[in-house]
């Protein structure tokens, strides 16, 4: 590869960095699911957007919500955990089952999404690529394998429409 | 006279960003605190830290 090729190839990968946080998912997960072991997991995350105006200031804001997503394809579910791109802690986990939940399907406009609504009151939305450089808001992982296989289990086997 | 213009208008905007940023934080802050008082009563959701096995294997890791 020449100078340019070199120069236009973009961020790479540290490998090892994604498979120690890929550990520590597995870590956490484990700790608050039962049988954690059953599940395959993939990192995703939730967007809060909120508007807001301030009189003189107006505008939105987003948080972002870091989750470690199991999934386990013989008993159709899946097990959503809060975490913090730093993977230093994670809350409660959330179980969603195929057949409990009200309904499914993948959102293409306006961000491709996984979205689930357990019942009427309300949804979450899981947000899901194979890498996000940026540290400070999300977890550094490499799972491109891994989302393709949820991205299928959830298509055939989750989503409802 | 033509830069001195451009400079004024760039110092206008340049204050009406800042006093902008500042009363989004004053606006914020204090929204912020009338929420926290209101959830004051309510119970904190459960924290599970990462467990302590990986945490060693890493100070291991530093030492060596």
């Amino acid at each position: 590869m020449g100078l340019f090729g070199k120069f236009f190839k973009g961020p790479e990968v540290d490998m090892e960095k994604s498979n120690s946080n890929a550990k520590k998912m597995r870590l956490l997960f484990n700790q608050v699911v039962e049988n954690g072991d059953d599940y395959k997991l993939i990192f995703g995350y939730t967007e809060d957007v909120a508007r807001f105006n301030y009189g003189i200031v107006h505008g939105s804001k987003t948080k972002i919500g870091n989750l470690i997503v199991g999934w386990n394809e013989g008993n159709k579910t899946i097990v959503v955990v809060p975490t913090v791109p730093d993977l230093s802690g994670c809350g409660d986990a959330t179980y969603y089952n195929r057949s409990e939940i009200l309904k499914a399907y993948r959102n293409k406009f306006p961000t491709d999404a996984f979205i689930i609504y357990p019942d009427e009151n309300g949804y979450i939305g899981i947000n899901a690529y194979d890498w996000l450089d940026d540290e400070k808001l999300y977890v550094y992982v490499s799972q491109e394998k891994e989302l393709e296989e949820f991205t299928e289990f959830f298509m055939n086997s989750f989503a409802t429409k | 006279m033509f830069l001195k213009n451009i400079g004024l208008i760039l110092l206008v905007l340049i204050i009406i960003v800042i006093v902008g940023n500042i009363w989004f934080n004053i606006v914020e802050s204090v929204i912020n605190k009338i929420k926290g008082l209101f959830n004051l009563n309510k119970g904190s959701k459960k924290w599970y830290p990462l467990p302590e096995e990986n945490k060693e294997k890493k100070d291991t890791d530093k030492t060596i």
